[in-house]
């Protein structure tokens, strides 16, 4: 008996240095991850069209983002706003303001100015939702005097758009889970 | 007229053989005895012995003593019961006068079990067990195992909302305490602090806590205490016995059921048990709390066989399944979200309507425990015993997200674990010592599918260790001591920010060493002095977690610099009779650790496209927790009894010269309880007032937390148990109970819901058992 038991003992001990020793992990498809939000902002008339782009390829963590602004917004003038969503960590890379129009219900994006462009860069929503409710992806954007400030653009998943202030772009009450939050130096001139 | 000859000189021969039967069976057999208490051997005065197959019983005089005549040879069950005890069937033989002394396991005082004998199996370690007995665990009945254990004092609970809650031993938890689920330590994913041990308490019979210095026999993550989850003895009986429970709760509409059953074949042993749980939203006193359902199944068996004195061996398997809601309105995203989530009087999203419905967030979590324990005795003083056990924890989180993906887990774990412990013991007059080896292996797998860097990574853990444990024993003294090295090797491949995988191994070294002294001051009073140094190397988590967790809202950085945890601690414990009708325990400790590892938020927040978050990382400080936790138990009259316990923990972050985070406020605890006998039909009513009440944290860093504690509060609780019979003598207990019965709003420090949500209201529940 007691032999047997040490033997038992012995051959589950052996089994066990069998259990493997090596890990390949799967590299996983961020397929959700936002690298790139791009504001691009086209005079209706005539004008030099200016972008802000925040880029974080690598995601949270990693390198800091590169936020970066081409052209010059001019003091009286009228653009149309475009938002673009985009994932560059794979190739290709995602357009996820697709999955945004998709799901309009349960996104909206807003516009805060603080600095000295408050008044004098309004942002207004130019897209409706399937409730009628704004969206955020297209906007009207019109500039008066000159100054610099700051943009803060959100994006917010499942808000409450029936909340007091959300549907004319006050964030106050939205609610719902930040999916994009960025800053934007603002110089008009 | 021969056949008519035969037909008479049959019946003749039948009558005669009637007769003589009859007459050998004597139906005058007396059964007499004694009913005394399991750990005192004292005489339990009108304790009732009941004879099932006879519909008869008696009740003992004032020594406890009793006699049954007129019985006739065979075998019956015998219900013994009496006030305050659990009720015990007994199996027994009786085919000639037979004396019987029978053991109850008195519940007046839940705990103190200072074994000066008892072999290494039952004594862990050299500190005082504080156990909680079927009884009690009847009456906590539809809590979760780590609310339970609140019950004994110095235990709290570390929570992330109503659910999710997790044990914290004098002020340590995750991967400082052990649980020991059936022998085997659980292996899950401990390191979260929105991880919930995934053990159903309804499969263990008893759970027992030891307090610190138990990391010798096993592991050193068992630094701060081990919880012990174990099945009672099943007894020779060769029927099916057991009982059944259910639990139904106001808040959250909760209905719960658990049977047990036992029965004894002649080559094994069986005992199975099965519950489940089903809850929606649970309420605060002035909203509900949208999304906090939750659903458990659990199932266990075991099967042992004890047919040769020399060799013993018990199979146990248990299944657990749990599906747990997170409050929908603590997800949120950025720290813009959460300082506005602070602000709100009511969270977010929170509805109206009461709903079972689970949605995301959510966890769900399957676990598998297969054990194998074998004892073999060499001979009356020296065996040897193995135990196997194999585990496999698959853990998924669901979160909120885009396009779909709700159904996709967020995070989803697979760890399959292996345990393997093998010791020798030997005693002789005053010497006992254990040496043992032991390996464990666990194997931790991203299940791919997730679309999300993995927090943790891929791992396997490898631990190989060697423990030797001696006792010696004096007249009124013990000492023990105990040795533990430990080598382990990680294997971990990591994806970075790149998405490169990287993979490391690295090794530690490291050793556990106490001292213990168990002495009889007198007949009443004991105690124990335990010193005890653990060096406890980091863990995969807290040297390679990477991004966000969303049960934290922080991104957190592990530190593959870290060393291992120097805990150096002492605990002395008391307990003793101070007067007939008073007894008093108690349990005062420090401990210096030296490296002890935590998530420190770091000062800058990191932009993200989503916004800034906090940012936390693994860093090693010195510590130093001292404190302790004092019960007293007045019996001020033969039926009334009064209980008060006290805890608390001065703990300090030396290198930051300030307090440390997480530690249990200032607890106390008073109970008062009445219980009282036979009064028409029935047998037993005890009543129990109790109150509790938690102090506000002061001791903190306000710079590590996003909000300071919360303020001080106290509860009331009621609850009522009536005990009747049924016509055979078995029991039924019915409970009623009341929890926060003044509706009071309050918020715990230790809750991460604190920072969304007030604490669950009042709470009625129904609690019936039966046993059979």
């Amino acid at each position: 008996m007691n032999t047997k038991f040490l033997t038992f003992g012995m051959s589950i001990a052996i089994l066990a240095l069998f259990s493997s020793c090596d890990k390949d992990p799967v590299v996983p498809n961020e397929e959700e991850l936002i690298t790139t939000v791009n504001y691009t902002l086209t005079p209706v008339s005539t004008g030099q069209t200016v972008t802000y782009t925040f880029l974080d390829i690598d995601g949270d963590g990693g390198n800091a983002p590169i936020i970066s602004t081409i052209g010059e917004l001019k003091s009286g003038t009228s653009y149309n706003g475009v938002l673009t969503l985009l994932n560059e960590a794979g190739n290709p890379s995602q357009n996820i303001t697709e999955e945004i129009e998709a799901e309009d219900k349960d996104h909206q994006l807003f516009f805060a100015v603080s600095g000295g462009t408050v008044g004098k860069m309004v942002i207004s929503y130019d897209d409706k939702d399937a409730n009628n409710q704004p969206l955020g992806l297209k906007t009207k954007v019109s500039t008066t005097g000159t100054g610099t400030g700051k943009l803060m653009i959100t994006l917010r998943h499942l808000p409450n758009k029936s909340a007091t202030g959300v549907s004319t772009g006050n964030i106050t009450n939205a609610g719902g889970e930040t999916d994009i939050e960025v800053n934007f130096d603002i110089v008009i001139k | 007229m021969l056949s008519t000859n035969i037909r008479k000189f049959l019946s003749l021969t039948f009558i005669i053989f009637l007769f003589l039967n009859a007459w050998s069976q004597d139906c005058h057999i007396m059964l007499s005895g004694k009913v005394v208490d399991q750990h005192d051997e004292e005489n339990l005065e009108f304790a009732t012995v009941y004879i099932q197959e006879l519909n008869s019983g008696t009740v003992c005089d004032s020594l406890g003593q009793f006699t049954l005549g007129e019985i006739c040879p065979g075998k019956y069950h015998i219900i013994v019961s009496h006030l305050g005890c659990e009720s015990k069937n007994y199996y027994i033989s009786i085919m000639e006068n037979t004396h019987q002394i029978f053991h109850l396991e008195h519940h007046e005082e839940l705990m103190d079990e200072v074994e000066i004998t008892g072999d290494a199996s039952q004594s862990k370690t050299g500190l005082n067990k504080n156990t909680i007995k079927k009884e009690i665990l009847f009456e906590q009945a539809g809590k979760s195992l780590s609310e339970i254990l609140t019950s004994i004092p110095g235990v709290s609970t570390l929570k992330s909302g109503p659910n999710l809650s997790k044990p914290m031993i004098q002020g340590m938890y995750g991967n400082r305490v052990t649980i020991l689920n059936h022998g085997i330590p659980q292996e899950g994913q401990q390191w979260g602090n929105d991880h919930a041990p995934e053990i159903d308490p309804n499969t263990a019979d008893k759970i027992s806590v030891y307090k610190g210095a138990s990391a010798i026999r096993f592991g050193l993550q068992a630094i701060g205490g081990i919880v012990i989850l174990e099945p009672e003895e099943i007894p020779k009986d060769p029927h099916w016995h057991g009982s059944y429970q259910t639990t139904l709760q106001t808040n959250g509409l909760n209905f719960s059921g658990a049977a047990t059953v036992r029965k004894s074949y002649d080559l094994a042993k069986i005992r199975l048990t099965g519950g489940f749980a089903k809850s929606g939203d649970k309420k605060t006193p002035d909203y509900f709390l949208t999304n906090t359902g939750n659903s458990d199944i659990s199932f266990s068996i075991i099967v042992s066989n004890h047919t040769s004195n020399k060799w013993k061996r018990l199979f146990y398997y248990s299944y657990f399944y749990n599906k747990n809601g997170i409050l929908r309105g603590s997800h949120i995203g950025n720290v813009t979200d959460l300082e506005e989530a602070f602000s709100r009087k009511v969270p977010f999203y929170t509805e109206d309507k009461f709903s079972y419905n689970i949605d995301v967030p959510r966890q769900e979590v399957n676990h598998h425990l297969a054990k194998y324990n074998t004892k073999y005795f060499i001979n009356e003083s020296s065996n040897f015993n193995l135990d196997i056990g194999i585990q496999v924890n698959q853990r998924s989180e669901f979160d909120i997200r885009r396009s779909n993906r709700n159904d996709k887990p967020a995070l989803d774990l697979n760890l399959f674990s292996q345990y393997y412990d093998l010791y020798y013991f030997k005693q002789s007059d005053n010497l006992e010592y254990t040496a043992g080896i032991q390996y464990r292996n666990a194997n931790n797998t991203n299940v791919p599918g997730t679309g999300i860097l993995p927090l943790i990574p891929d791992y396997i853990n490898n631990t190989g260790a060697g423990y030797l444990i001696s006792k010696y024993k004096m007249k009124n003294i013990q000492i023990e001591s105990g040795l533990r090295v430990e080598f382990r090797n990680y294997f971990v491949a990591k994806i970075n920010n790149n998405k490169e995988i990287i993979k490391y191994r690295l090794n530690y070294l490291n050793w556990a060493a106490n001292l213990g002294l168990k002495s009889s001051i007198s007949k009443d009073i004991k105690t124990v002095v335990d010193i005890s140094f653990t060096n406890r190397p980091p863990e995969v988590n807290e040297l390679f977690s990477n991004g966000l967790h969303q049960g934290v809202s922080g991104i957190e950085e592990g530190n593959i610099q870290l060393k291992a945890e120097n805990s150096f601690k002492i605990v002395n414990e008391w307990d003793g009779k101070i007067s007939p009708s008073t007894n008093i325990t108690a349990s005062l400790f420090y401990n210096r650790i030296s490296n002890y590892i935590y998530l420190q938020p770091q000062k800058e927040f990191r932009l993200t496209i989503r916004g800034a978050f906090p940012v936390f990382k693994y860093i090693g400080t010195d510590a130093l927790l001292a404190g302790g936790d004092i019960k007293l138990i007045h019996n001020l009259t033969h039926h009334l009894q009064a209980s008060s316990g006290l805890s608390y923990i001065y703990a300090k972050n030396i290198t930051q010269n300030s307090g440390l985070i997480r530690i249990p406020p200032l607890n106390l605890q008073l109970n008062l309880s009445y219980t009282f006998g036979k009064f028409w039909k029935i047998h037993e009513i005890k009543t129990v007032l109790g109150f509790s009440y938690d102090a506000k944290q002061t001791n903190v860093d306000l710079n590590e937390d996003f909000l300071n504690p919360p303020d001080e509060y106290y509860l009331v609780n009621i609850s009522t148990k009536f005990r009747l019979k049924t016509g055979k003598g078995n029991d039924i207990d019915i409970q009623f109970r009341a929890e926060n019965l003044l509706n009071n709003t309050y918020r715990q420090y230790l809750n991460r819901l604190r920072y969304f949500a007030d604490e669950t209201g009042s709470n009625f529940s129904l609690n019936i058992k039966s046993y059979f």
